[in-house]
């Protein structure tokens, strides 16, 4: 174990929550200064969500597409061993690639990818892009993503950086499934906080299983996304 | 946010003063506050809560706390803005979350001590019941220890209700009992709401949790399942929950290099401890009126279990003597060290291995009593002769023994009774008792 283990513990259950970046060209300067920023932010509160629950052990992902994929970290970490390293931005947006990388991510680890054999919770997805895919083929890969049992479980969120035409809006559309998910992101201030309410409160939701009420069962997406959306009200320059 | 750091709050004529935001759960947020001469953590309610909830929080607070245990709430305020907070003690620092112990993050000091905190745990909950409430939300992340003492703080009190009456909260995954978790229509129509049987059963799960590390329906069927969602969670925990160590259905049981700890601990917990769990998570799931095992079942249970522990010399662990299994344990289940030779006292029902440090409890000597956790006497060693040892009571006046010759004594109160075998010791009330 990574933490400080005094006695022995239960089993708990294992969460991914993976970040999907762009690092394309476009995204130099500004806007993946405010992803660095914003990754860090979340890092340093995952400490006290984990602390609190019993139930589940959070695991962390990144991965960065351009022209090209790559992982962080090759394997998820635990909150405690996860460590940010800015990303920089060259290159351009391959999103085939990156669903395909995906694709194989969400399998499960017998089956060479990094979902665990056992206990495993719907993972959280956030993807974060300002721009079209410049991969023509995209639209077949995200088919076979979408065939990922783990894919359609999970939380997916999107955030369009700095973009809005109804091209590119479609696009994150279509990769979660649902227009409520994706939102629109004009400042860095804003996708700082965004990112944050989405991975902190999405987390903290998922990892307490839910407190049903009587109105019937409470799927646990819907709960974290009417939470995600309360949080965001108050966030200016976010659309969605 | 509602409140920042300085803001002031007037209340009965009292000025309250936010020091600091303790927290913030799914409801509501838990500020540091003052009066000037005490401090209180107040809790404000995100949202404007449904009349029925506020009035059922003010009747909780003038009916009282059902006992210490409980970090009750102790003043309701009504903010301007419609919404509603309470005030209540602060958690004080030497406790531990339920949740740090449960990830093996703190640990109690021993097995004693870790029974003294479910017996606090079950004699808290009797209580509750007792005052015609129920918890209604028993789950992990209420409970509270003190790691060296065995001492329990509830904390998460606002949705206890009248017993058959409901605010809409229905639990938490994995504590919630089946019925809850189905909905089961009930005959006269309206569906199964929590109430005095559903914590039982979410209680019988937390003494699990605390004695076995495990939940006691996850076992084998999880391979079942490629994701735990809502649909496998709630055919495991709802539809069809079998019981990890069910003794004829064994499709559950615990799966080997992943439920570790539950494997470990499972077999040095005493058969009259595993027959009470099986009651509950087996007969009860079904007969939830009469097969769940109650506090004072419990209770009593859990005090034998207490009962007949012995520290083992080598490695310094707790474990039992086994005076109610097929077969006594022989050797320490940690170390293999021989099992050391150790005097019981025999009073009425019970049995009290008189290992050093050994407390006997109002109980054992008082039938009618209900002080479980309550030492009138404790196990020591005599400081010039270590060797020897002997038992000093308080508060039960002079004490009569008996030695195997016959020789009657009469021990003055605060003196030591000497721990030697076939001796026999009058106590109040022409309680007789023997050690053997
Ligand atoms: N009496 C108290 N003393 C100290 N801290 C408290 C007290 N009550 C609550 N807290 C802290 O406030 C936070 C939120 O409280 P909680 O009651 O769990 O909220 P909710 O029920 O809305 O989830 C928790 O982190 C808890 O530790
Ligand atoms: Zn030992």
């Amino acid at each position: 174990m990574e933490d400080k283990v005094l006695g022995d513990g239960i089993v708990k259950q294992e969460l991914n929550l993976l970040f999907v970046i762009d690092n394309s060209g476009s995204m130099d300067g500004e806007k993946l200064g405010a992803v660095n920023n914003a990754i860090r932010d979340v890092m340093a509160i995952m400490p006290e969500i984990q602390e609190d629950t019993g139930d589940v052990n959070i695991k962390i992902s990144a991965l960065t597409f351009s022209d090209d994929v790559k992982w962080v970290y090759p394997e998820p970490k635990s909150v405690s061993e996860f460590r940010w390293k800015d990303v920089s931005a060259d290159g351009g947006t391959d999103f085939s690639r990156a669903y395909d990388e995906m694709s194989k991510y969400l399998c499960k680890r017998s089956k060479g990818g990094q979902m665990p054999e056992l206990g495993g919770v719907a993972p959280i997805i956030i993807l974060m892009t300002d721009g079209m895919p410049t991969s023509y083929d995209w639209e077949n890969h995200l088919i076979s993503l979408k065939k990922k049992g783990w894919f359609r479980v999970a939380l997916k969120y999107a955030l369009a950086i700095g973009i809005d035409t109804d091209e590119a809006m479609d696009v994150l559309k279509k990769f979660t499934g649902n227009p409520e998910t994706v939102l629109k992101v004009y400042t860095a201030e804003a996708l700082r906080k965004v990112i944050k309410v989405i991975a902190v409160t999405a987390s903290k939701v998922k990892s307490s299983s839910t407190h049903t009420g009587a109105d019937g069962a409470v799927n646990n997406n819907d709960l974290a996304q009417a939470e995600i959306a309360d949080r965001l009200e108050n966030v200016a320059d976010v659309e969605w | 946010m509602k409140f920042s750091k300085n803001d002031t709050i007037s209340f009965e004529g009292r000025t309250l003063t936010v020091l600091d935001l303790l927290g913030e759960g799914g409801q509501g947020e838990v500020y540091l506050v003052s009066d000037g001469a005490d401090r209180y953590a107040l809790k404000v309610y995100k949202y404007e809560v449904h009349p029925d909830f506020r009035y059922n929080l003010k009747n909780n607070i003038e009916k009282g706390s059902p006992s210490p245990s409980f970090l009750w709430p102790k003043r309701l305020i009504d903010f301007e803005d419609g919404r509603i907070g309470y005030l209540m003690d602060l958690r004080p620092k030497n406790y531990v979350s339920f949740v740090s112990y449960l990830t093996g993050k703190s640990a109690f000091r021993d097995l004693s001590t870790k029974l003294h905190w479910c017996i606090e745990l079950c004699l808290a909950f009797k209580r509750l019941h007792e005052m015609g409430y129920s918890y209604q939300d028993l789950n992990d992340g209420s409970f509270f220890l003190d790691p060296d003492t065995g001492d329990l703080l509830i904390c998460d009190n606002d949705n206890v209700t009248a017993d058959k009456k409901n605010l809409g909260i229905l639990g938490k995954m994995r504590y919630m009992a089946p019925e809850i978790v189905r909905g089961d229509k009930l005959p006269g129509g309206g569906v199964q709401m929590p109430d005095v049987h559903s914590d039982r059963f979410s209680l019988a799960i937390i003494l699990f949790l605390a004695l076995c590390l495990g939940n006691p329906f996850e076992g084998e069927r999880l391979k079942n399942y490629d994701i735990v969602d809502e649909t496998s969670e709630y055919e495991m925990f709802g539809k069809d929950p079998v019981f990890v160590y069910h003794k004829e259905d064994k499709s559950n049981r615990p799966i080997r290099g992943y439920h570790t700890s539950l494997i470990k601990y499972w077999p040095m917990i005493p058969l009259y401890v595993k027959e009470a769990f099986h009651r509950s998570f087996v007969d009860g799931l079904t007969d939830r009126e009469n097969e769940r095992t109650t506090e004072l079942e419990w209770i009593r249970l859990l005090s034998r279990y207490r009962d007949e522990t012995i520290r083992c010399d080598g490695c310094g662990k707790e474990y039992i003597l086994g005076l109610g299994e097929k077969k006594r344990n022989d050797v320490c289940p940690f170390c293999r060290k021989k099992t050391k030779g150790c005097c019981v006292l025999r009073v009425g029902r019970n049995v009290v291995a008189l290992d050093l440090g050994k407390e006997i409890m109002a109980t054992h000597l008082d039938k009618y009593s209900s002080a479980y956790n309550e030492p009138v006497g404790i196990v020591l060693a005599n400081p010039n002769r270590p060797t020897l040892w002997g038992l000093r009571f308080s508060g039960q006046g002079e004490i009569e023994i008996k030695d195997e010759a016959g020789t009657v004594r009469v021990v003055p109160e605060g003196k030591p009774v000497p721990i030697v075998r076939n001796l026999k010791i009058k106590f109040k009330n022409n309680v007789i008792g023997e050690i053997k």
